[in-house]
């Protein structure tokens, strides 16, 4: 007893610094913002003073945050959606032939560590309505140059097609690791039994791969929630605020407006928002996995 | 064939962008796509000449390569402790980094901003580092963890044999073993501190800015210069994709945090 008691603590004296310089840098923003948040502070105006809960009804009532959170939420599903299913599509299409050759897999995963800012300086050129090759495209077939960044729901369906094209080969990735890693038995004595292919993908596959979906969906949802540099460069949240995600809503408040109460209120708000929304759907997952 | 094209469809505007960072200006604003061009460095002396690129391009090895060394330095003891010591509430703690990463980084970028104000070190290069690393943090210790414990533990015993205490079996038998893992490792830190554009945009202003916020300063102008933006998104991009398909072998691993071994 006495000298687990030990290991605990020489478990602690490596771990410690780490941890500690962690919660230094990544949980004082969380106090700091909840403090924030109760006051007026604005980084233009030298007197600050607790005002309660005001900044956050002003934040709820205010259209602009209401429209950004709708935006964000139509946003999400869309591209966690698009991305897992075109995703799930190609990682079977992949692991049903013999031997894909390695250099393909890595040249399909370059979208996923390209510098965000060159994604979005690639999408603003391909979409480009004078220039881009997506309009050069559309003028060949007759249909005339697409505006795709100048109106509301095409600049909608710009961001999202950017990030299905930037995405979807994380969530191939993963899904191919496990579709790659399930016994082959099952499958083989369900198809014995008569079932055909969609059967035994629906009532075998799918459930065997329970994890590792719900491993690809929550990853996927929290880094679509932190979407920024990319959309930032495309669209700046324009055009009349159409793809203004809660990520540059916030950036605009704080680094832009720099109402500093405000911008807290609506970060603190994500951050308790994700923590939940980890917790919930993933803390079960992942201490089963360890 | 089918998945040769799809793969294409991915990789192509990656090209089209490299291709267009060569094409002259008027091939480059012709409302017919070009596909067949001279190549041109008007663009690429532009920017080494007008941008100062060569200066920021060295601000942000000096970032990324500073971020990366402090990361695994604190990072490696730590992914040692979690693998191979009881702690308290174990589960918790793991959970807990894990968690900590998921957090979006404009949540905490406000906070930050006037952290660096307070303490003196806005706009200097050494406070991105701070930050850096402890964003990457998280992650460098559940993907070191995840390598680590897969060494086997005979290892550790042998090496204790042989008189080492905690640190020696960690400096002696767990880190030459672990070279594979923390090179690994070294890469996803440098590509994400590479790529990091918030935090690069919002603590340093001027001449000690990376690259990312000085392509995003590039477009957001009115009257882009497209042709030296272009150019500007390769130099950046380069380096990127050369690592990435040097560690395609572990993308699975590092994209999730090692919950996924590929």
């Amino acid at each position: 007893v006495k000298s687990r008691h030990r290991d605990h603590w020489r478990g602690a004296a490596f771990v410690g610094p780490a941890f500690c310089y962690i919660m230094l840098i990544v949980i004082y923003p969380l106090f700091y913002s909840l403090w924030a948040s109760f006051t007026n502070l604005r980084l233009t105006s030298p007197l600050t003073s607790f005002v309660g809960l005001d900044t956050y009804a002003q934040a709820m009532s205010s259209e602009i945050f209401r429209d950004s959170l709708l935006v964000t939420a139509l946003f999400l599903v869309t591209v966690v959606a698009l991305e897992f299913v075109l995703g799930f599509a190609l990682a079977y299409s992949f692991s049903r032939m013999q031997g894909t050759h390695p250099v393909m897999r890595a040249l399909l995963l370059l979208p996923v560590m390209a510098t965000p800012v060159s994604v979005g300086l690639i999408w603003k050129l391909m979409l480009n309505s004078d220039f881009g090759v997506l309009s050069g495209w559309s003028t060949a077939f007759g249909f005339g140059p697409i505006l795709w960044l100048s109106d509301t729901g095409l600049a909608v369906l710009s961001i999202v097609l950017m990030d299905v094209w930037q995405w979807t080969p994380f969530m191939f990735l993963i899904l191919l690791a496990g579709l790659e890693g399930l016994p082959k038995e099952p499958m083989e004595s369900a198809q014995v039994d008569g079932a055909n292919r969609w059967q035994v993908l629906t009532h075998i596959t799918i459930p065997l791969m329970r994890r590792i979906i719900v491993i690809a969906v929550v990853f996927r949802l929290m880094f679509a929630v932190a979407t920024f540099d990319t959309v930032y460069v495309l669209t700046k949240g324009g055009p009349a605020r159409a793809t203004d995600l809660i990520s540059l809503f916030i950036h605009r408040e704080g680094f832009v407006n720099l109402n500093i109460a405000s911008a807290s209120a609506i970060s603190f708000l994500v951050l308790i928002a994700v923590l939940i929304l980890t917790t919930l759907l993933f803390k079960r997952e992942l201490v089963d996995a360890r | 064939v089918a998945n040769g094209l799809i793969v294409g469809l991915f990789v192509f505007p990656l090209g089209w962008m490299i291709a267009g960072a060569f094409k002259s200006e008027g091939d480059l604003l012709s409302p017919d796509p070009v596909w067949f061009f001279v190549p041109v460095l008007d663009h690429w002396r532009f920017i080494f000449e007008n941008w100062a690129v060569a200066d920021h391009l060295l601000n942000s090895i000096v970032v990324s390569v500073a971020t990366t060394l402090t990361t695994l330095t604190l990072g490696f003891p730590a992914a040692y402790g979690l693998s191979r010591f009881p702690l308290w509430r174990k589960d918790a703690v793991l959970f807990d980094i894990l968690s900590l990463k998921m957090i979006p980084p404009i949540a905490s970028a406000v906070p930050l901003f006037i952290l660096a104000k307070q303490t003196g070190l806005y706009n200097t290069h050494l406070v991105l580092i701070a930050f850096n690393t402890a964003f990457q943090l998280p992650f460098a210790l559940l993907v070191l963890k995840s390598f680590i414990d897969e060494i086997p533990r005979e290892i550790d015993e042998a090496a204790r044999i042989d008189g080492c205490g905690p640190v020696g079996v960690m400096w002696r038998a767990i880190l030459p073993l672990s070279v594979p893992g923390l090179i690994c490792c070294a890469l996803f830190v440098f590509i994400f501190t590479w790529n990091e554009f918030l935090l690069a945009n919002v603590m340093v202003g001027g001449e000690l800015r990376p690259l990312p916020p000085i392509v995003g300063l590039a477009l957001t102008h009115r009257g882009i210069l497209w042709g030296p933006a272009l150019a500007l998104g390769v130099v950046v991009i380069v380096p990127v994709l050369a690592l990435s398909l040097c560690l395609s072998r572990y993308m699975a691993r590092g994209l999730t945090f090692g919950a996924v071994k590929g």
